[in-house]
């Protein structure tokens, strides 16, 4: 994984997520809809082959590098929660 | 979240997992078809072909026999320190020397690495007959299945969701009993039950053929996950799935930290 940024405000940031597919990307989007604050959360993947897939994330002000860090941190709680019940 | 088993065998688990969003459900679907990482022949060098087939369909046939191996003790080849040229970190000649007349099956196959070697002994990969030989080398690596299919650890891994299914102020027809494909209403008494929940497809037949309009089927957060894997154990599979995205989600959020400061 590689992350670029492309366009960063108060309260929208645009990033770019090098070698990542909707595996990831569309739990990550489920799970920023999820958070507070949060008005905004997309992704797009160009080509699925050769494209480098764009997410976009607008709040209404809070930092939207920090929803993305809390979203990022409930993904690795659900998944510790689920693997201690397998 | 609950995790119920329905089937439990080493190669095959069924299991309903309830209230969680279908996102996580898809991507650990997709986890485990794409990312989880298995062994299998990548090319093979020919040193001598005399069989009725070509080197590209023996390359093709062989690269399909699904290999069993200590995952954790190999790199992929871009990350090996080697840096992708081949080492016995990162890959595993299997030889190969037989004449006919015989058929070759995967278990003529001498591996390097004496953990490394076909889940099954007796796929057949060609005839020989009088006169013919083959001397192959195959080299095995690490793949996962978004590069190719062979590198899968599943055949099958699906789910599906576990619909609800209300009925209220019936005038007992029998129209949906009749009308469901799959037989899961039934008359009891004055009622209709549903028998095997578990079996509904959401194919609607019951709710288009009722005139009342008295059943209801609704989707839930529940599904019913089937896994059935080949060279590894069914929940090592779905362990390993869940700790791929597990990492994915450290992994950013380490990038990010830099991001931000």
């Amino acid at each position: 994984m590689d992350v670029k940024v492309v366009e960063i405000g108060n309260d929208y940031v645009k990033l770019i997520v090098k070698g990542e597919d909707h595996t990831f990307l569309n739990l990550l989007q489920h799970y920023l809809l999820e958070e507070e604050g949060v008005i905004i959360a997309k992704y797009n993947i160009p080509h699925p082959l050769v494209g480098e897939p764009e997410l976009y994330v607008k709040t209404d002000g809070t930092d939207p590098i920090e929803a993305i860090k809390r979203a990022n941190e409930k993904i690795v709680k659900v998944c510790d929660e689920l693997l201690s019940k397998i | 979240m609950e995790v119920e088993y329905v089937e439990d065998r080493e190669d095959k688990i069924v299991f309903i997992i309830k209230n969680v969003p279908v996102a996580l459900v898809n991507s650990i679907r997709r986890a485990i078809i794409g990312h989880v990482p298995t062994m299998a022949v990548d090319y093979i060098n020919v040193y001598m072909n005399t069989s009725f087939l070509y080197d590209e369909m023996l390359a093709h046939r062989i690269g399909l026999i699904p290999l069993k191996a200590d995952i954790d003790k190999y790199n992929f080849q871009d990350k090996c320190e080697c840096g992708g040229e081949g080492c016995p970190n990162c890959q595993v000649s299997l030889r190969l020397n037989v004449e006919g007349p015989k058929t070759v099956y995967s278990g003529d196959f001498i591996s390097d690495d004496p953990e490394v070697k076909p889940v099954y002994d007796n796929i057949p990969v060609v005839e020989l007959y009088e006169g013919q030989q083959l001397m192959i080398e195959a080299v095995a690596r690490l793949g996962t299945g978004k590069e190719h299919a062979k590198w899968k650890p599943v055949s099958i891994c699906s789910y599906k969701i576990i619909p609800k299914i209300e009925i209220s102020d019936c005038s007992l027809c029998k129209a949906c009993v009749e009308a469901c494909p799959r037989k899961i209403l039934e008359i009891k008494g004055e009622k209709i039950v549903v028998n095997d929940i578990l079996k509904c497809s959401m194919c609607m037949e019951c709710v288009k053929v009722c005139e009342d309009n008295a059943i209801k089927v609704e989707e839930t957060d529940n599904y019913l996950f089937t896994i059935e894997s080949i060279s590894m154990p069914a929940k090592e599979v779905l362990k390993r799935a869940i700790n791929i995205l597990k990492n994915k989600a450290v992994e950013m959020n380490e990038i990010l930290k830099h991001i931000n400061s």
